[in-house]
């Protein structure tokens, strides 16, 4: 019986835990300042080792949406040719 | 199997020596019989307690003078010399591995990228959401809330989060303006 309360209230604290945390929290820092492999996958949202044809349309969607002359930064968007060129090389 | 953890050497010399001159007077006044009796080194050295036999203490040093001869002295001392200097050997390579790994190029470059990533530059802030020195908050806010609508649509999360902290570490260094 006092196992049972015991179990009972572990699973609504767990479960309560699970609710408030955040479902994603945003990555820390600035960019590497020497850009890796993983960095260049977070950036484009692919995975390292994905296909070329999968990386290169990662490419093209993000310099749609980051272009300089359509409101992106040039920072980013030059962070974003450098992902593409150390992914799909 | 006697532990062979060798004491301090300081507390080895002087309670060697006080138990040198009690064992000497108690020696000289108690029968030959008890000289070979394990029972009375309790009475001689009752700091060490009654685990004797299995410990290689001053005690079984002082013991050892006066029973079995030399060769006895001989062999703990080179024992206890051997296990001093093997640990001071092990200690100071442990200490020598330790100092190599906190130098050295590879660990340098560790902890470049380790400080770099610590935090944003306001630098890198104000170039992420291409924002000048001289432009005011609301520009600011203005970028930001472009950028980073169109990186949460259709762009990464990292990259959403990268303006994300560029905000946040510009909100700092304007509030500290203001």
């Amino acid at each position: 019986m006092a196992a049972a309360a015991v179990g009972g209230r572990y699973m609504i604290r767990t479960w309560q835990a699970f609710k408030a945390h955040p479902v994603s929290k945003f990555y820390q820092g600035g960019f590497q300042q020497q850009m890796t492999r993983r960095e260049a996958a977070l950036i484009l949202g692919v995975r390292e080792h994905d296909p070329f044809h999968t990386v290169t349309a990662a490419h093209r969607r993000m310099m749609v949406a980051n272009h300089p002359d359509a409101g992106g930064s040039h920072y980013l968007a030059s962070k974003i040719n450098e992902a593409k060129d150390m992914l799909a090389s | 199997m006697r532990n062979t953890q060798p004491k301090l050497p300081i507390m080895d010399s002087t309670i060697s020596l006080s138990l040198k001159t009690s064992t000497a007077t108690l020696a000289a006044s108690l029968p030959r019989s008890f000289h070979r009796r394990r029972s009375t080194l309790p009475v001689v050295a009752p700091c060490f307690g009654s685990s004797y036999p299995r410990r290689r203490s001053a005690a079984s040093f002082t013991y050892a003078l006066y029973s079995a001869g030399a060769s006895r002295i001989i062999a703990q001392l080179l024992v206890a010399g051997s296990a001093i200097v093997g640990r001071a050997f092990v200690q100071a390579y442990r200490k020598a591995l330790e100092n190599a790994n906190k130098t050295g190029v590879a660990n340098e470059t560790l902890q470049n990228i380790r400080r770099a990533s610590k935090g944003m530059t306001e630098q890198e802030a104000r170039k992420i959401l291409g924002i000048s020195e001289k432009s005011s908050w609301e520009d600011v806010m203005e970028r930001y809330d472009v950028l980073f609508e169109k990186n949460g649509k259709s762009g990464s999360f990292y990259l959403q989060s990268k303006v994300h902290r560029a905000k946040e570490c510009l909100e700092a260094v304007y509030q500290a303006k203001q």
